[in-house]
């Protein structure tokens, strides 16, 4: 059975991704799947399909909204939008991280034992 | 976003998740088919990429949350589907079930209506009624009047009520479309009465302070009618108020309609307006309410002061009484043996005031509640029961869902959910049944005197009452078997499909027997009522009951006195004589079986010197042809014939005779009374009659020592209103008789119901009928609910030792052997469950003791006779499991080993 690839990651990175992708521009899945990807120069092994149940999580908060549009290949295809709460969210999301890979990388330091 | 709204377009929302794949797996193969690959390669890279659907689909599913309602409903499609498998056992457990509900409902709605159900009143808890109640009539049915002069004086005086109020039914005419005159139940009540409930008008206003007043207010009478009458009479015209309508000759004014849920403060009996106090005189033509005479009795509702405790007002009024007996009991009354020793009562009125009704069928009531739910408990147990077996038979699947992962969680929901469709289909059921069966038992409740039905309908009480059942019933029939299907241990069963080893506990074993016993009281008492209902019926009573119809009219409308009185009754009862199919009729002054007791004091005149002690006996005032009519023989001597108006001849009843002159001619001989308030007139009468010996006030009773006095210028005018009793081959032709007649003679005066003798006999004995009825019916139920509780048991039992007993067959077992096993085990079961249900029946039997008649709590014949039928029914009931077993074949079941 594969392992969903957000377990590869932290609890919450991927809609860390998600949303600061967004905040950019509304995107629909497809597009979000490859930009981020793209961004992480494919060193993140994350699963296509797990951004989906991310989608739909981010969505049950109210931090995304999402509407049938049509893509650029003219396809039909679900666009997804930041909400102010998801903007807000993302904000706190990203200096909690920031906090946390700063006490990490502390830890790692050489010379610090 | 509202979760329940989303739970509800979850399909939507799939829909969308799919597409959406869909098309992002589409856009992938385009990119992969454009980078040069085959499209079917780029297809299979797409999926491969992106992942497992189903799971994320799964993903998705948790993160709505919607899981454990997706379960359930699973649980219940699931739960209908192995319903359906069995659909005779599942029409089997909803039906008992239904019963069960049904007759809880049905009789809670009685129970509610008569007994429990608070006056929709502000705060009724702090209501009262102040009543008289005295020593010598510990019976008295709980009238509780009290004169208005000392009710108005105790509202004026005294410290514990914040105001006291004054009700009293009375019957006011109204004339119908064709003319005739009409009774309707009205009750006039004081100007507070309604602010003392604290109750609001439906529509217009009720009746204040201002209508209350002597000769009636400046605009009139006003008159408030009920809800029901409104609708009924006036199919709830809105336009009515305001309108003039005449009541007893007297023109009233319809101001308002009192709410729909306040059907009077008698409970059970429906009034269908509503006057002020004061109407009484202008209905009387004489101030009967505060003249210098009065003394006219009110039921009283008071409100007491707040913190004030009812003990605090009994204590008030007992300290008070006897001042107010001295200063409002008039003189000529106050040595009469009732008030000689009575007292004061005050006591909570939250349900509204005392009347026949609460009084006569309070006990019963609680009696069939109790029944009714005895027999819910058996049916939970027997459904339960029949679960437990399902789920025995289900084992297999349990232990294979359990072996896959199944948490006993979802095992016990799954078998919760079962029994709660049954439960919840039961009660459905169940309370349909019971809105429409409560007026059917209604009709069992009757009071012999009253002409309408008693009205008591189910509101939102019943129905919650009724969920609560409902809800009570899923759990204790879900229960066990959910408890069974978690003991389910996968490891075993899945070794092997029967097992040989030990002998397991078959679940509900310990079922059986408690519905043995259950069934064994119900029987025992349902048949002892049986047999008392049968005596009773078959009893003599030395009158014809089903020829004899009675009529009540009115006559006291015409004001008639003495002579002229008796003149027209005779004139009535000889043209209704002269009517076809009428063989004869005659008036009197008391009907027998009423339950009411009169009795004077009489003795036989120069009778030595010792007097006996007890010289009451029963009398009654009875017109010429009285015993023509009643079918009572005439043994010597002759009846009452148009000349005796005079006390000085009577008629005397053989126990009577029997008692006067032990051994001697009677005829001739004189009898004398003893004067006291009961009977004011003295008697010094000679026997002219011996009469065979009649019941009198109750059918229970063996006839009294009688005395028949006839219809006398002396007494009539004491008498009030006389019946008429008419002997004719069936009820409707002397119904069409008396109709006639009263339209010739007096078309003014109303009829009221017509009844036969056994009517008025069965009403009653009503509540025991009912009781009896129900017994039976729920005894039989039991019964059959035992037999296949039984029968349930025995079958899964065979099922699970198929292995063990092909063994033992195997191994010499002969098929005799088998099958004494198998009903050696019931026997067992039926001996533990008939040693329970004696010990029950020990407990139980002093509530219908009461009610039994010409047999015994514990006749030994009935006992004998009920163990043994069941006795046959356990045998029945094990025989095909018995023989199932006995036909197992050794070969095969060890082969499946």
């Amino acid at each position: 059975m594969t392992e969903p690839a957000s377990r590869d990651l932290f609890p919450g990175a991927l809609e860390m991704m998600i949303l600061r992708t967004l905040k950019r521009r509304p995107l629909h899945g497809y597009a979000l799947a490859q930009h981020i990807k793209r961004m992480s120069n494919d060193l993140l092994q994350i699963e296509e399909g797990s951004l989906y149940p991310a989608l739909q999580r981010l969505l049950k908060d109210d931090l995304l909204k999402a509407e049938w549009g049509i893509s650029s290949t003219n396809r039909r295809v679900r666009i997804y939008k930041l909400t102010p709460a998801g903007a807000k969210h993302l904000e706190r999301q990203v200096s909690s991280f920031e906090r946390m890979l700063e006490g990490i990388r502390r830890v790692l330091a050489p010379g610090a034992s | 976003m509202n979760w329940f709204k989303q739970f509800f377009s979850r399909r939507r929302l799939y829909r969308d998740l799919d597409e959406e794949i869909a098309s992002h797996l589409e856009q992938r193969t385009d990119e992969l088919v454009a980078a040069g690959m085959s499209r079917k390669e780029a297809s299979v890279a797409a999926k491969r990429e992106f992942g497992n659907v189903t799971l994320i689909r799964e993903t998705v599913r948790e993160t709505w949350g919607w899981r454990r309602l997706e379960d359930l409903l699973g649980d219940l499609h699931f739960g209908l589907r192995i319903l359906r498998k069995s659909p005779i056992l599942t029409l089997v457990a909803i039906l008992t079930l239904a019963l069960g509900i049904g007759a809880n409902t049905a009789i809670f709605t009685l129970l509610y209506g008569l007994v429990l159900r608070s006056l929709p009143a502000h705060n009724a808890g702090q209501l009262v009624n102040v009543g008289i109640a005295s020593t010598a009539n510990p019976d008295d049915m709980g009238g509780s009047y009290i004169p208005y002069r000392m009710m108005d004086a105790l509202s004026k005086e005294r410290s514990s009520f914040e105001e006291l109020s004054a009700w009293s039914g009375e019957e006011v005419l109204i004339r119908d479309r064709e003319g005739a005159m009409q009774g309707y139940l009205a009750e006039l009540v004081s100007g507070n009465a309604f602010s003392v409930l604290g109750l609001q008008p439906y529509r217009g206003r009720l009746i204040t302070p201002y209508d209350d007043v002597r000769g009636g207010p400046d605009g009139g009478w006003p008159v408030v009618l009920s809800y029901g009458f409104w609708k009924d009479f006036y199919g709830g015209d809105e336009d009515v108020i305001g309108k003039q309508i005449t009541l007893s000759d007297i023109p009233v004014t319809v101001v308002g309609i009192v709410p729909p849920d306040f059907q009077g403060v008698w409970p059970g009996e429906n009034s269908k307006m509503y006057l002020p106090l004061q109407f009484a005189s202008a209905m009387e033509k004489k101030d009967v309410l505060e003249g210098p005479d009065a003394f006219f009795g009110v039921a009283t509702i008071g409100r007491l002061k707040p913190g004030v405790a009812i003990t605090q007002a009994k204590s008030e009024m007992t300290l008070a009484q006897e001042n107010l007996f001295q200063r409002f009991i008039p003189e000529r009354f106050r040595h009469d043996p009732f008030f000689d020793q009575a007292y004061l009562t005050v006591s909570s009125a939250r349900t509204g005031l005392p009347n026949y009704l609460t009084h006569t069928y309070r006990k019963p009531l609680y009696l069939m509640q109790g029944l009714v739910v005895i027999v819910l408990l058996v049916c939970c147990i027997n459904i339960g029961g029949l679960m437990t077996a399902r789920v025995a038979a289900r084992q297999q699947e349990f232990a294979v869902r359990t072996a896959l992962g199944a948490s006993s969680q979802r095992l016990v929901g799954q078998s919760l959910t079962e029994s709660f469709v049954i439960a919840l289909a039961g009660s459905a059921l169940g309370a349909a049944g019971a809105w429409y069966g409560s007026g059917v038992l209604l009709r069992f409740f009757r009071d012999p005197m009253m002409g309408e039905p008693i009205s008591v309908h189910p509101d939102k009480t019943v129905f919650w009452i009724t969920a609560v059942f409902a809800v009570l019933v899923a759990l204790l029939c879900g229960t066990l078997p959910a408890w069974r299907a978690t003991r389910t241990d996968p490891g075993t069963l899945l070794k092997t499909r029967t097992n040989v080893g030990g002998r397991r506990q078959i679940a509900g074993r310990t079922l059986v027997p408690v519905q043995v016993a259950l069934s064994l009281v119900l029987v025992v008492l349902a048949s002892l009522l049986s047999q008392s209902v049968i005596k009773l019926r078959s009893e003599q009573t030395g009158f014809d009951l089903d020829h004899v119809t009675i009529q009540t009219s009115p006559l006291y409308l015409l004001n008639l006195k003495g002579e002229a009185k008796l003149n027209m009754y005779q004139r009535i009862v000889d043209r209704l004589r002269e009517m076809p199919a009428i063989d004869s009729a005659a008036a009197t002054s008391q009907t027998p079986m009423t339950g009411v007791k009169i009795t004077g004091d009489f003795q036989a005149v120069s009778e030595g010197s010792d007097p006996p002690e007890d010289t009451q006996m029963a009398y009654n005032d009875v017109g010429p042809g009285y015993f023509r009519t009643m079918k009572t023989r005439i043994l010597a001597g002759r009846e009452f014939e148009r000349g005796d108006r005079q006390l000085s001849v009577c008629i005397l009843n053989q126990s009577a005779a029997e008692f006067f002159f032990p051994h001697q001619q009677a005829i001739g001989r004189y009898v004398r009374n003893r004067v006291n308030n009961d009977f004011q007139e003295s008697v010094g009468c000679q026997v002219i009659g011996l009469a065979e010996d009649a019941k009198f006030y109750d059918v229970r009773q063996g006839p009294p020592r009688t005395i028949y006095l006839p219809l006398s210028k002396e007494r009539i005018d004491n008498l009030g209103n006389l019946v008429f009793l008419i002997h004719s081959p069936n009820k409707a032709q002397a119904v069409a008789a008396f109709r006639k007649t009263i339209s010739e003679i007096a078309p003014a005066i109303p009829l009221v119901i017509f009844v036969t003798l056994r009517e008025q006999m069965d009403a009653a004995l009503g509540s025991q009928e009912l009781i009896t009825l129900l017994a039976n019916f729920f005894g039989l139920l039991v019964l059959l609910l035992s037999a296949l509780g039984l029968y349930g048991l025995l079958s899964a039992g065979v099922t699970q030792r198929k292995g063990e007993i092909g063994v033992r067959v195997a191994l010499g077992a002969t098929r005799g052997n088998v099958l004494r096993m198998i009903l050696t085990e019931a026997l067992q079961l039926l001996s533990w469950g008939l040693l329970l249900g004696g010990f029950g029946l020990f407990f139980t039997n002093r509530f219908v003791v009461a009610m039994l008649h010409g047999v015994s709590a514990y006749d030994p014949f009935t006992l004998v006779a009920v163990a043994i039928a069941l006795v046959i029914v356990t045998i029945l009931a094990a025989l095909v499991p018995a023989l199932r077993a006995a036909s197992v074949d050794p070969i095969e079941t060890l082969r499946a080993e």
